[in-house]
């Protein structure tokens, strides 16, 4: 490539620009640099690259920049929707309402099954081991009757309460001692396990009897308490109920405190819950009202009410 | 585009748009406004650019609102009416300040291509995608635009001699 008066113009400008290849630089190069013309013209070139300053800046950069909180405020929003809903989900469920109608439901339920618990100590003809209280939560073997049906010693362990209406605590010489409040525990009846019954007499003049039939060693754990009635026979596994029956066939006191206590929760339904902010006075104020039926509970907050603070 | 992507581009682009239009325009308040028009235009448009094509759009963006700007208070000087060099004055006491003058005195299309050549580096594609030009036409207005600007330093020199 020779440089001439009539390209030397467009050469240079390529030069500058970089369309040449390496080898054209070079020829290029040494043209311009052996020619004083050229090389005049190729400095005035190169002086036409423009340098922008690095002072010039534009100032309105801060104005420009948008906060990131859109995308936040976004995500905010679905935060707080998925929270409403846990709340009125944890709302439903863990409100008392529900909790106190299931208790109610529990209570009537464990009413109606001991309504239905009949115990007739007539049919009691079985070997027995009376046991009677002297203390507190205390048994003690007195004497031994004779079973009739034999049932002691085989099939399931049962357990049979049986009552007769009328019977005075008197007429059992050991008796005179017992008091109201006898909880038969899964100790007190395993320790006179495998073959004894259990008879005692409530403070209604009430005789009660327990048969306690063991079936075999193996089977221990799953023992279990039949409750004869009049009509109906009850099998039961569960041993806090167990438990339950038995506290509440031999414990009216407690029996009373459990219908009052259902009436009252059967009562403090459909609460309704209102939170009024009070800043009329000048102690701001929260008023928390609770209202159910036949219930109203007033509460205030004043958290600045401390002048101290 | 996400904003912060936005944020990005403002703290790149938006120095180089400003000089670019400071360049052409020389009124640093309308660069102003232009810089701050095409980023409102980025941002209402944003969720169909690409963060890759976002400098050409942003300078794309710049350029057609500088040819309004210019058209609109018709600021912009003739090549050939930029040949008296009578009224330059010799205040200018380097070989930048020549060139900068000289550059105010070209054609709208040479200075847009040689600041987009210059100071962006940008290839003659993207010169042509940004100003509507060809390859061709963006290669000799380059030219035609280093050459006035090397005829223009070197009358000065001769004057000044």
């Amino acid at each position: 490539m020779n440089l001439n008066s009539d390209n030397y113009e467009l050469v240079m400008f390529d030069l500058l620009e970089g369309n040449l290849s390496e080898a054209d630089e070079l020829k290029v190069m040494e043209q311009i640099e052996s020619d004083e013309f050229l090389f005049k013209e190729w400095k005035l070139f190169k002086s036409t690259v423009l340098v922008c300053s690095p002072k010039t800046v534009y100032k309105g950069k801060s104005m420009l920049l948008k906060d990131e909180y859109a995308v936040l405020h976004n995500f905010g929003r679905w935060v707080a929707a998925a929270a409403s809903v846990a709340l009125v989900v944890a709302f439903i469920f863990y409100w008392p309402h529900r909790e106190q109608k299931k208790m109610v439901h529990d209570s009537a339920e464990f009413l109606e099954k001991e309504k239905n618990m009949r115990l007739n100590i007539s049919e009691v003809q079985q070997e027995t081991v009376v046991m009677t209280t002297k203390k507190k939560d205390k048994f003690e073997p007195v004497t031994r009757l004779k079973s009739q049906n034999n049932e002691v010693g085989v099939g399931a362990q049962k357990l049979k309460l049986n009552r007769k209406k009328g019977m005075d605590r008197n007429e059992h010489p050991q008796n005179t001692d017992i008091q109201d409040n006898i909880v038969l525990s899964d100790k007190v009846i395993a320790q006179y396990l495998p073959e004894r019954i259990v008879s005692m007499q409530t403070s209604s003049n009430e005789s009660s009897k327990i048969e306690i039939v063991q079936e075999s060693s193996a089977n221990v754990e799953k023992n279990r308490i039949e409750i004869l009635g009049d009509d109906n026979e009850y099998l039961v596994d569960n041993e806090s109920v167990k438990e339950k029956i038995l506290t509440f066939a031999t414990n009216k006191s407690l029996k009373r405190m459990m219908k009052i206590t259902a009436v009252i929760l059967a009562k403090a339904r459909h609460p309704k819950l209102k939170m009024i902010p009070d800043f009329k006075g000048e102690i701001p104020s929260l008023n928390i009202e609770i209202e159910t039926e036949g219930y109203h509970v007033i509460a205030s907050l004043q958290p600045s009410r401390n002048k101290n603070n | 585009m996400t904003t912060a992507e936005y944020n990005e581009c403002v703290k790149l682009y938006s120095d180089g748009i400003f000089r670019f239009i400071l360049k052409n325009i020389r009124d640093e308040f309308e660069a102003e406004n232009i810089v701050q028009n095409t980023f409102e235009k980025l941002w209402v448009r944003r969720e169909g650019i690409e963060i890759k094509t976002v400098k050409s759009y942003l300078f794309k963006i710049a350029y057609n609102n500088m040819i309004d700007v210019i058209r609109k208070n018709k600021k912009h000087v003739d090549l050939e009416s930029a040949g008296n060099l009578a009224s330059v004055s010799y205040e200018y006491d380097n070989l930048i300040n020549y060139v900068n003058h000289a550059v105010q005195q070209l054609p709208d299309k040479q200075r847009t291509a040689i600041t987009l050549r210059d100071f962006e580096g940008y290839d003659y594609r993207s010169i042509g995608d940004i100003t509507g030009m060809s390859e061709s036409q963006v290669k000799v207005n380059i030219f035609r635009a280093r050459k006035y600007i090397k005829e223009y330093i070197k009358k000065l020199e001769i004057m000044m001699l």
